[in-house]
């Protein structure tokens, strides 16, 4: 079935399609925010093989939940959610072999090709130098904070609904972020300089 | 202000009151309009964190997009099925449990106090109305049936029994 409008359909309406069964309705909808929910698990993960994963798991839980999603919120928003709880529920999983691989090298028994830095599986070229430095120097809150306020452009009230936190607590993680952030980037840009140690 | 206090706002500042600094709006911009290297780091905050910016917006999974939703939907069915199982066995105990319920409904409405079937007795003290003559039920060769109405008026049962044996 071809997509009328010219592709142009908005996606509420392609959200209608898809929760009732159009696949191609469904196939646009994930060629339009795929991107976004993969930019949003690497953020949140950290790592960009845990994001291809979450990613391709928040796809799943597109196709179980859409049938049941009733609009009472921006489809994007329901998607921020969805995707938040498929990381959270993949560092769960994750949480468990990776503290016996941390016990594993406290014995001794380590293998070197687990990265403590958990950018350090990002493949140089792939992602900058930017990402990189986000990714390793902030925490998981203070990259989401940092991301969908200063990247994004959502206001600290709008980020406090999404992440379920007061507007000054988003401030305080954003502050934060910031700073360390900052940091980081000038430090990239002059090693060993003195306007970052001021940062 | 010196350039101690301007690093220390720049190092938390939005990136709007950066650049209003940059183009002589706003608290820091005195300070930074008038001082070369303050005004270098907000450029540097400011071009790293849009080059940033721009980094996040390209990147992608990189499994074809084709590959993964054919993965995803078979996945979404693989659990839809699992889901329909973990259902019926959730079930499962719930409706063994009416049919006990049931079974001993029946035994409690059905048998009289002298153990065999006839007339009806509600132990619970509500007494049923034993065969029914507005029922027209036909019992198998061989056996014979008993018809109680229950306190529920949609629910009757019929039980068919040989030799004085509930069946």
């Amino acid at each position: 079935m071809g997509e009328p409008n010219g592709g142009t359909m908005q996606t509420t309406e392609l959200v209608d399609r898809a929760r009732t069964g159009d696949e191609t309705a469904f196939r646009r909808l994930v060629e339009r925010h795929r991107d976004h929910i993969y930019r949003q698990a690497l953020v949140q993960t950290g790592d960009a093989d845990d994001a291809e994963d979450v990613t391709q798991e928040v796809l799943v839980r597109l196709h179980l939940g859409l049938p049941d999603f009733r609009g009472e919120s921006k489809f994007e928003t329901w998607l921020f959610t969805l995707t938040r709880n498929a990381a959270a529920d993949f560092r769960s999983r994750r949480s468990r072999p990776r503290r016996l691989e941390d016990r594993m090298r406290e014995l001794g028994w380590g293998d070197d090709r687990v990265a403590s830095d958990p950018a350090g599986r990002l493949e140089a070229g792939l992602i900058g130098d930017q990402v990189r430095a986000f990714l390793s120097k902030l925490s998981e809150r203070q990259r989401t904070v940092l991301d969908l306020v200063d990247l994004q452009g959502y206001t600290a009230a709008e980020v406090g609904e999404m992440l379920g936190m007061r507007p000054v607590t988003v401030r305080t993680h954003l502050m934060r972020a910031r700073r360390e952030l900052r940091g980081a980037l000038l430090k990239l840009e002059n090693p060993g300089g003195e306007l970052q140690s001021e940062l | 202000m010196n350039c101690d206090r301007t690093l220390e706002m720049i190092a938390v500042a939005d990136p709007a009151m950066l650049e209003g600094a940059l183009s002589g709006n706003g608290e820091l911009a005195e300070h930074v309009v008038a001082c070369p290297a303050c005004a270098d780091v907000a450029r540097a905050v400011l071009a790293k964190q849009a080059s940033l910016a721009e980094q996040l917006e390209a990147v992608g999974p990189s499994a074809p997009l084709d590959r993964a939703l054919q993965a995803a939907g078979a996945e979404a069915e693989r659990r839809r099925v699992a889901g329909r199982g973990r259902h019926w066995r959730r079930l499962a105990p719930l409706a063994a449990a009416a049919t006990v319920a049931g079974l001993l409904a029946i035994r409690f409405v059905g048998i009289s106090p002298d153990g065999g079937p006839g007339e009806a007795f509600d132990r619970t003290g509500i007494m049923a109305n034993a065969l029914q003559p507005d029922m027209d039920v036909t019992a198998p060769e061989g056996t014979n049936v008993a018809v109680f109405r229950t306190p529920n008026p949609d629910i009757v049962v019929y039980w068919f029994y040989e030799g004085g044996e509930a069946r």
